[in-house]
């Protein structure tokens, strides 16, 4: 089950208020040019839907496990901010039965350790795989491992 | 003594011109008919208000899947006592263009229309007539924007003319 996060980041200013405060009224008095100036106004919230990988089995021996896709399934963001995904983890596995027994894993993105991304507009993604050398399995003691990772999804400027 | 009486009947005759500015006198003398014709004239000097908001702000509206930005701006007429030929025409210009306050500067185009009309006017063009009428009088502009590309807050100032022209 893909793990959706999706944040309204909702100004005070944003959609709801539309009441007119101030007019200005000319007459037979007013001086000539008889012209008044209306500032027109709209706020657009940004708003983005993030998806990340939801849990995933590594089959035994497997030097590279699919993780899914980080992926913005919808954005509407202000042109000078992105939409930025860390990862945090741990980068061991630990045995469920004696946490000291481990086996060691890289998050990847392609060929490189996946850290974080940031991302701009509707359908950008970062396709993600678990990744385990040969060595480590083989220096597995037998049992089950698990680790839980953390995504974290910002705001920020563009850098 | 004589002198005297004659000094006294000028200066008479002469306080009694100073206050009177236009008349007519009829005497025994005056031709029959004996008849004066005397102008009554007043002037009612042309009033009237015009109310424009200094400012709207467009709220979203989304029918049938589709997200607008939209807002009515109503500008109202009072107590609007004209000659009769005569009429007030309000007209807008504009660069249909909201801007974004981002670095960027990004714009949003939008349309105006005027009452129940879906055509969309033209900088220059009459958004409202108002002809002599104590009730209160209004004209409604439709502002719409269709969803932006990006978020942000966005603004346009737009002007109003106001001129008295013939019916």
């Amino acid at each position: 089950m893909k793990k959706v996060i999706t944040l309204a980041l909702v100004s005070a200013m944003a959609l709801s208020v539309s009441v007119t405060a101030f007019a200005t009224s000319i007459n037979q008095d007013t001086p000539d040019p008889k012209k008044t100036d209306a500032v027109i106004k709209t706020s657009i919230a940004p708003t983005y839907t993030v998806t990340i990988p939801a849990d995933v089995t590594v089959d035994f021996n497997a030097e590279t496990t699919t993780f899914g896709q980080i992926k913005v399934d919808s954005a509407q963001i202000e042109p000078d901010k992105c939409i930025k995904v860390s990862l945090t983890t741990g980068g061991e596995l630990k045995n469920t039965v004696d946490d000291t027994k481990v086996i060691p894993y890289t998050v990847k993105s392609g060929e490189n350790a996946f850290t974080s991304a940031t991302y701009l507009s509707t359908g950008e993604y970062t396709d993600l795989t678990i990744n385990i050398a040969t060595d480590d399995w083989n220096k597995a003691y037998a049992g089950e491992y698990s680790d839980t990772v953390t995504f974290e999804v910002s705001y920020e400027n563009k850098v | 003594m004589k002198k005297i009486i004659t000094l006294a009947l000028v200066s008479a005759l002469a306080l009694t011109a100073s206050i009177t500015a236009f008349a007519t006198d009829i005497t025994p003398q005056t031709s029959d008919p004996k008849k004066a014709d005397t102008d009554v004239v007043f002037e009612v000097a042309p009033t009237y208000t015009i109310t424009i908001p200094s400012e709207i702000t467009l709220t979203q509206k989304t029918e049938n899947g589709v997200t607008t930005y939209e807002k009515v701006l109503e500008i109202t007429a009072d107590s609007v006592k004209l000659p009769k030929t005569k009429q007030i025409a309000v007209t807008m210009t504009s660069d249909f263009k909201f801007q974004a306050d981002d670095t960027d500067q990004s714009t949003v185009d939008y349309t105006v229309t005027v009452g129940d009309s879906t055509t969309a006017i033209a900088s220059g063009d009459r958004v409202a007539t108002f002809s002599t009428n104590t009730a209160h009088q209004s004209g409604k502009l439709n502002f719409k924007a269709n969803e932006p590309e990006y978020a942000g807050k966005y603004k346009d100032t737009v002007t109003f003319n106001i001129a008295i022209e013939n019916a």
